[in-house]
């Protein structure tokens, strides 16, 4: 206790001599530790934020994109029906008539394939113009 | 005394920190252990949202893969009138036009009102107005960029805080769309084969707005169409927006399947466009006709008039919305000769050129008279057929016999339903012979004393025409998911019953020939570039009379029934008129319209013309031709 007295006030609060850098470069790297595992839970945090925005954006366009894409499949298929065809025929006077049958030329190399009757092959769909003979499901 | 100090002063810090930290984890444990049921289920409600996610409805096509009925998504426009306040006039008159609803009633609905008082006595606002259902995308894109121009005049900026809130409100929160998503309908071709789609109805949920088949194809598919719906469950910020991050279940709904029907479009039209001329002609109560594959029993095109817009059924009365063809019953008339020709020729009870004294017309038997158009004398059995003689016909019941006749018409597909995938159908009225009344056996041999539906005539005929073979009438081609894979292997052409021998079945059709040729009934129903085969049908209407049905004049129904090429048929087509007016026989009303559906038909399903016929006809014009013509 005497001894301690003794100690002049400025030396007393001085550093002690014995600092050992071991364990200083322990703490540090420590705390470099802690800071980089912090930044990088943020960056991945900011990343998973920035991420859902964009897949957000993304479902919406791809929202939108369907929902254009209905609305044209709507629009064709009205512009497809024989009503609206006939309407424009007539609108634009384009003076389309039926031909007569004389006037149809049928080509000899693709007759007409009446399926045979005692067939199991008798199913019979017209696609496009073309048949299609479909065996019996 | 400095060491007293700053134990004492560290002693009383501490003992405020550990004080500190005491209520800090009392509150702790109050908040997490006592109240956790509570605060969770409230932070849940806060962030966690979960969304039922519709599933489109399947697409109705024809046999060419043209949709006839497919589905958008929509929004249901609804208004917090709360937050509009005093500015409805204004607010309706921006969206009357977008809205295509009258101003003042938008402005009514769009008013603030009191729905009840709490039990404090403050009222409580309406604050969930539905303003219009079914609203298109784009013209909810409009509706939202034209609200954020709702009294532009003020300027919120120089306004207090409160106030530039309840304008922000009015022009982004006050009018929005219902989170509940919606569908609608939509028939490209309008009313084209409305019969057989049928409708659809929206029933309002709790959680979600359902679309369910009406009638039609929409109501017997409904299973296949709806699609199975998927959630999302997830959870938001401050602001309300979802956070992905924390998305915990999302399921992807799956849409309806596509029912792919065996009517075609374009043939469907041309007998619409053909019914709707002959109604004008004849304004009869309705018209209907079905045209029928006879190989296969495929239903090519299916319609009745009046019809209806499937976009707006409620705006028709509830009578246009029936399929006659399947739903009413009729005395077929003569048509229905072919079931007791063909049975008697099946049986050998007649041969074709067996002959039969028609009594000049006037037939008594049992007390009561039997009358035919023109009085005939002795007719060959073909000429029965050819000239429609009620008399003889008759006579060939009597020898056929009332159990073999009976036998004959169920055979035929007649007092039973054919099965085709329409609701509604009924069986008709065949009676069982202990029924019948003494003169029975000659009534219904020419088609009276027997209630048909459209349906069963033309399958009956299209057995006929089909070597004998009854086929099940077959309106689903397929049934195919979303990617366009079939997934329905079931629907294929089923033959019931042969009915008849094909041996029978080409006597028939040699008989049939001769009606729409010239001394038949149905001249007018001939084809130019085929031979058609085909029976004609009038029949008095039986009206009730002070309460008992009798046989009035001037109320008939007029058919045709018949099909080509004769010797292999491509197509089979009924034509039944209920009522017309400006003529009343089936040659005469029928026929013509047979006659232009077939000719167009022909044209539009590409059948070769008969050789013989195009030579015969080739050589008339040539020889018809000028001179001149002929030499350049």
């Amino acid at each position: 206790m005497k001894e301690t007295d003794d100690i002049p006030l400025d030396e007393r609060s001085a550093p002690a001599p014995g600092v050992q850098i071991g364990t200083a470069l322990r703490v540090f790297c420590f705390c470099v530790f802690i800071g980089a595992v912090s930044v990088g839970y943020l960056y991945q945090k900011n990343q998973l934020e920035t991420l859902g925005r964009e897949i957000r954006a993304k479902e919406k366009e791809l929202d939108r994109l369907k929902k254009l894409n209905e609305l044209n499949r709507d629009k064709l298929a009205r512009m497809q029906t024989h009503r609206y065809l006939d309407m424009k025929v007539k609108q634009l006077r384009l003076g389309l008539v039926e031909p007569r049958e004389e006037q149809i030329l049928r080509l000899e190399e693709a007759p007409y394939a009446s399926v045979p009757r005692e067939s199991a092959r008798r199913y019979v769909r017209r696609s496009a113009g073309a048949e299609v003979a479909q065996s019996l499901r | 005394m400095i060491k007293e100090f700053k134990f004492g002063r560290l002693t009383l810090l501490a003992c405020l920190l550990v004080g500190a930290y005491c209520a800090l984890g009392v509150r702790l444990v109050d908040l997490q252990v006592r109240q956790h049921e509570a605060l969770t289920s409230e932070a849940e409600d806060n962030t966690k949202r979960s969304a039922l996610r519709e599933p489109r409805r399947g697409e109705i096509r024809d046999i060419q893969g043209n949709p006839m009925a497919a589905s958008v998504f929509v929004k249901t426009v609804c208004a917090d009138p709360t937050l509009i306040g005093d500015y409805h006039v204004d607010t309706a008159r921006i969206l009357a036009p977008l809205l295509q609803m009258r101003e003042t009633e938008l402005a009514e609905k769009l008013k603030p009102r009191i729905l009840r008082y709490a039990t404090n006595g403050d009222p409580v606002f309406n604050q969930y107005v539905v303003l219009k259902r079914k609203v298109r995308n784009e013209t909810w894109e409009r509706i939202r960029s034209a609200m954020t121009n709702v009294a532009s005049h003020v300027s919120v900026k120089e306004l207090p805080r409160k106030e530039r809130r309840f304008y922000y409100n009015l022009r982004h929160a006050a009018v929005f769309a219902d989170r509940r998503e919606d569908q609608l309908r939509v028939y490209p071709n309008g009313g084209l084969g409305a019969h057989v789609l049928g409708y659809v109805r929206t029933d309002e949920e709790k959680t979600s707005l359902e679309t369910r088949g009406q009638y039609g194809v929409e109501s017997e598919f409904d299973r296949y169409l709806d699609g199975t719906k998927g959630f999302r469950e997830y959870e938001r910020d401050s602001r309300g927006r979802e956070l992905v991050t924390y998305r915990r279940a999302d399921y992807e709904p799956t849409p309806g399947m596509n029912v792919i029907l065996t009517i075609d479009s374009g043939l469907q039209y041309i007998v619409e466009t053909e019914l709707i001329e002959a109604w004008k002609k004849h304004t009869p109560l309705s018209v209907s006709a079905v045209a029928v594959r006879p190989r296969t029993g495929e239903i090519l095109a299916l319609a009745t008039l009046p019809n209806f817009d499937p976009h707006h059924p409620g705006n028709f009365q509830l009578d246009t919305l029936r399929n006659r063809i399947v739903a009413d019953s009729y005395e077929p008339g003569s048509t229905f000769k072919i079931v007791v020709v063909a049975g008697a020729l099946n049986d050998g009870t007649v041969t074709l050129n067996d002959r039969f004294d028609c009594e000049q017309g006037l037939f008594r038997y049992k007390g009561v008279n039997l009358h035919d158009h023109h009085g005939y004398g002795m007719l060959s059995v073909e000429e029965i057929i050819t000239k429609s003689s009620n008399i003889g016909s008759a006579k060939i019941g009597l020898k056929m016999g009332g159990a073999r006749l009976q036998k004959y018409i169920k055979d035929f597909g007649f007092g039973a339903r054919s099965g085709i995938q329409l609701p509604g159908e009924i069986p008709g009225i065949v009676n069982p012979m202990k029924k019948w009344s003494g003169i029975s056996i000659t009534r219904i041999p020419m088609g009276h004393e027997i209630g048909v539906t459209a349906l069963q005539l033309v399958m009956a005929m299209s057995a006929i025409a089909n070597d004998g073979k009854l086929m099940k009438p077959m309106l689903i081609d397929r049934i195919e998911n979303s990617e366009g894979e079939t997934v329905s292997p079931y629907f294929f052409p089923t033959e019931i019953r042969q009915t008849i021998s094909p041996k029978t079945a080409k006597l028939m059709v040699q008989a049939l020939k001769t009606v729409p040729r010239k001394g038949g009934t149905a001249p007018q129903a001939a084809l130019e570039h085929y031979t058609v085969a085909g029976k004609t049908g009038t029949a008095q209407k039986p009206v009730k009379v002070n309460g008992r049905y009798r046989y009035v004049k001037g109320k008939y129904f007029a058919s045709f029934c018949g099909f080509f090429p004769a010797d292999d048929p491509e197509i089979c087509i009924l034509v039944v008129f209920d009522e017309p007016k400006n003529g009343y026989y089936g040659g005469t009303v029928a026929g013509p319209v047979f006659q232009r559906i077939a000719r167009r038909a022909a044209k539009y399903m590409n059948i070769p013309p008969e050789p013989e016929l195009l030579e015969r006809l080739e050589l008339t014009r040539l020889k018809s031709a000028p001179m001149t013509a002929r030499r350049n």
